[in-house]
């Protein structure tokens, strides 16, 4: 047990400092010279002194592993350096954005489990019958429509063509819905179709049939030994998804015009603003390594077998 | 001796192109007698128990016939009623131990659900139930049995527990589908030795095996199948001294050896 | 294995939907009626007519001509980054998993890094970093992809490394690489395919996106993901000009899901 942990916890520190890196050269293989880019944006005509004298004032002179090192030590610092854009404090500008996109992604999240679970239920008691083949059908036409034209569609019918919502509604809890739910329905999508597949296969195992044998009703079945069984590698899938979501938000927050992370990062792209891209992809992948640590330390307390199969290595 | 179980004609068909896996089969079980059905495998004897106790799955199979417990036609009755009678007065043991139990569910709350699925008893009470019946297995560590994983624990201490809790509610049958395959020989023998203890108790039990070692440690009656149908059917001794048909014959033969140990 | 992809329904529509793409993309300067990048002012927006079968858009070019030349770039991009992405992915899976050892634990490591970022965010600051352009965004896809499709490879090789024949072989003396070639890959590939095939889906719904955001693509090429992007102004006036896209997008991705789907069925029947 204190074994599992202490390879988790080693396994987590190099996947950090792997992402650390990564995301380091990630930014650093661009062609375009930092020095001038900043240059260009703060003074107006730079000579090639002045080039030189602002590479030098910002270290980017310097060889690479130590300005690896220095961008590190600021990091941990919490200083990710000086967005291009809007000369603000990048994870100023982050700390100001993430909250909008974890509403979205959190209420999204919900949408997923609140449709995932009944649905994927449903289709799996009721196999072949009328509404599994519904079901399976909406969730092939979910699985391949591109969210970005589901947004608009969504759009098009429930603020245009019944103006039940506003097109442009950042701000209060009914704004949150469109965007949510089409962060949410492609991914449910793909869930249902998993979980329904995780079901469906656990019906015949052993445990069940031998449960049936011994006059446990078909409810506690499916609930307490079907489902219980079906949900390790949900809980991955899920913690997963919700880190797909947070990148998937560079996409709806474009067609809802919401000012989260993924928008800004579009943005910081598309102005090339290095440092700001930096940290983005920074944050979201450490978001998303901490959602997999969670998922493995929820799947160690519902699944008593992992600690004792895993236990070594 | 009193029939408890008595099966009429049963058939069992594939759905999808009405092939008949099982054809036409009749057999009966007295109280206090061990029935050995006895087959290779794909002869049918498993489909029967699970017909017996309605785990196939109706999708797949039509069951045609009669399968009368206690006069009552188990084949007609409802989900409600079959979960009623299931674990309470027929139950089963399984073949494979290791995969029987829910892998992510204590042994206990296992027996828990199973003691409450067919009394009023509290959780409290289940528990104390269970751990007493345990015990009477023989087994030690009770309480550290409750609490842990089925992964945690051996196949034949998982087979004992499963004996144990088809026996808990005082059951009329008991089918035994390959129980002691999956097992070592030692840890065989002392299963065997439990289901004769169990049929001096007065229940009726059904082992199926394709071992004639094993049918013959136990069986009163056997009955053996081919291909679906029931090719003989006699006293232990009538398959053993004087086999009717060449099919026993040629099972018999292969298994010469074992007959002399249930002499010796 | 023909013969029952022949017989699975659900299979078959989806390599009609595959074909239809397929052979819109190859004919398209056929089936097309009209110049896709012909701009014409006087017919900015016009109805749909004889010589306009879906209408015009905001610079007057011929969207349904537009949308037949889309195929060529959903296609054209996506297969061969498919094909990439499932060269290095099947060489380093099967590699990793085959030697095992040292190898496999750096692999582990590596994959482990690289699975710490959503894809998206990996493609998004490549090309960032990069710059656009096609070639750029198909690396940076191959770049954020190859390890997931590398550890789907590595499992299923991992499965078939402990078979019994394989063993077999090897005591039998044949060499690692024709066991690779000759024994493992073979076996594993309609594994792979099912795999590919609902990657592949994943990849133009990716790639679009991008072309949606503006990044990769260039502006007004005839491209699914940007004509949408470019029809978004006319969200209120002219709601058709992204709805035609959209679907074009759904069709084909949905033609990989189903023919994915329906292969994984075949091949693993004991799922359903």
């Amino acid at each position: 047990m204190t074994r599992y942990i202490r390879n988790k916890f080693i396994g987590l520190i190099i996947v950090l400092i792997g992402v650390t890196i990564l995301s380091f050269i990630f930014s650093n293989i661009s062609s375009v010279d930092p020095a001038e880019a900043f240059a260009r944006r703060t003074i107006l005509n730079p000579t090639t002194e002045q080039v030189e004298n602002l590479r030098e004032e910002m270290g980017f002179n310097l060889p690479v592993h130590i300005q690896y090192l220095n961008w590190l030590r600021n990091c941990i610092k919490g200083d990710l350096g000086i967005s291009l854009l809007t000369k603000n404090p990048v994870i100023y500008d982050i700390s100001k954005k993430l909250p909008a996109t974890l509403s979205i992604v959190s209420l999204a999240f919900l949408w997923i489990i609140a449709i995932t679970l009944p649905v994927s239920i449903l289709s799996a008691l009721s196999k072949d019958n009328f509404f599994d083949h519904i079901m399976r059908m909406i969730t092939i036409i979910g699985i391949s429509i591109p969210n970005f034209w589901l947004g608009f569609l969504m759009l098009v019918v429930f603020a245009i063509a019944i103006p039940i919502f506003d097109v442009v509604a950042y701000g209060d809890f009914k704004g949150l819905i469109l965007p949510s739910l089409t962060l949410a329905i492609p991914i449910a999508s793909s869930s249902i179709r998993l979980l329904r597949a995780t079901i469906l296969s656990n019906m015949n195992k052993d445990f069940v049939i031998y449960a049936r044998a011994r006059g446990i009703s078909r409810n506690n079945i499916i609930c307490k030994h079907i489902l219980k069984n079906s949900m390790p590698p949900m809980v991955t899938v899920f913690c997963q998804n919700i880190g797909y979501m947070i990148a998937g938000s560079a996409i709806v927050e474009n067609v809802f015009s919401w000012p989260g992370i993924g928008r800004h990062l579009v943005d910081a792209i598309i102005a090339r603003d290095l440092p700001t891209i930096n940290a983005c992809v920074l944050v979201i992948a450490i978001i998303f390594v901490l959602l997999n640590l969670f998922a493995d330390v929820l799947n160690c307390a519902i699944n008593p077998k992992i600690l004792q199969e895993t236990g070594g290595f | 001796m009193k029939d408890i179980l008595t099966i009429n004609n049963l058939s069992i068909l594939l759905r999808k192109n009405q092939s008949q896996i099982v054809k036409n089969i009749s057999f009966n079980l007295e109280a206090g007698k061990i029935l050995g059905i006895i087959g290779e495998s794909g002869s049918g004897k498993t489909l029967t128990c699970k017909a017996i106790m309605r785990l196939l799955n109706e999708k797949k199979f039509t069951i045609k016939g009669s399968i009368r417990f206690k006069g009552d036609d188990l084949l007609k009755m409802k989900e409600g009623q079959i979960n009623n009678i299931l674990g309470k007065d027929i139950s089963m043991i399984m073949q494979n131990p290791m995969t029987a139990f829910d892998p992510m569910m204590k042994i206990g709350t296992q027996i828990v659900e199973t003691i409450r699925a067919h009394t009023r008893l509290s959780k409290k009470e289940a528990y104390f139930m269970g751990m007493k019946e345990l015990k009477k297995m023989n087994l030690k560590g009770v309480s550290e049995i409750m609490n842990s994983y089925p992964h945690t624990l051996s196949g034949g201490m998982l087979q004992r527990i499963m004996i144990s809790i088809a026996l808990m509610l005082r059951p009329s049958v008991i089918i035994a589908d390959e129980a002691t395959t999956a097992l070592d020989v030692k840890t065989q023998s002392i299963i065997l030795d439990e289901f004769n203890k169990i049929r001096e108790s007065g229940i009726g039990l059904i082992v199926v095996s394709h071992d004639f070692g094993v049918i013959a440690k136990v069986a009163d009656n056997v009955i053996v199948m081919k291909d679906g149908s029931i090719i003989e059917s006699s006293s232990v001794y009538e398959i053993f001294e004087n086999p009717q048909k060449k099919y026993t014959k040629e099972l018999l033969n292969s298994r010469l050896l074992i007959r002399e140990m249930r002499h010796a | 294995m023909l013969k029952k992809i022949y017989k699975n329904k659900q299979a078959m529509v989806g390599l009609i939907m595959i074909f239809i793409v397929l052979f819109i993309a190859v004919f398209a300067p056929i089936i097309a009626i009209n110049d896709p990048e012909e701009i014409n002012p006087m017919n900015k927006f016009v109805k749909t007519s004889p010589h306009y079968p879906l209408g015009a858009d905001q610079l007057g070019r011929c969207v349904f001509s537009r949308l037949v030349y889309g195929a060529r770039y959903s296609l054209g991009i996506s297969i061969p980054t498919l094909f990439i992405l499932a060269l290095i992915s099947i060489s380093i899976g099967t590699i990793s998993a085959y030697l095992g050892g040292r190898f496999d634990d750096i692999f582990s490591i590596i994959s482990d890094i690289f699975m710490a970022f959503p894809p998206l965010i990996v493609v998004l600051s490549l090309v960032g970093a990069l710059g656009q352009g096609i070639r750029n965004i198909v690396a940076a896809v191959v770049f954020s992809m190859w390890v997931w499709f590398a550890k789907i490879v590595r499992s299923f090789v991992l499965m078939e490394k402990n078979k019994e024949y394989i063993i077999a072989s090897k005591i039998a003396g044949c060499s690692d690489y024709k066991i690779i070639m000759s024994h493992i890959i073979p076996n594993i590939l309609p594994s792979l395919i099912v795999c590919f095939s609902t990657g592949i889906a994943g990849l133009m719904l990716m790639i679009s996106g991008f072309s949606f955001l503006g990044l990769g693509i260039e502006a007004g090429a005839a491209e699914w993901g940007s004509m949408l992007s470019s029809g978004r102004a006319y969200l209120y006036s002219h709601p058709s000009l992204i709805v035609y896209p959209g679907i074009c997008i759904l069709f084909t991705a949905a033609g990989f899901n189903l023919f994915g789907e329906a292969l994984r069925d075949i091949i693993s029947p004991k799922e359903v």
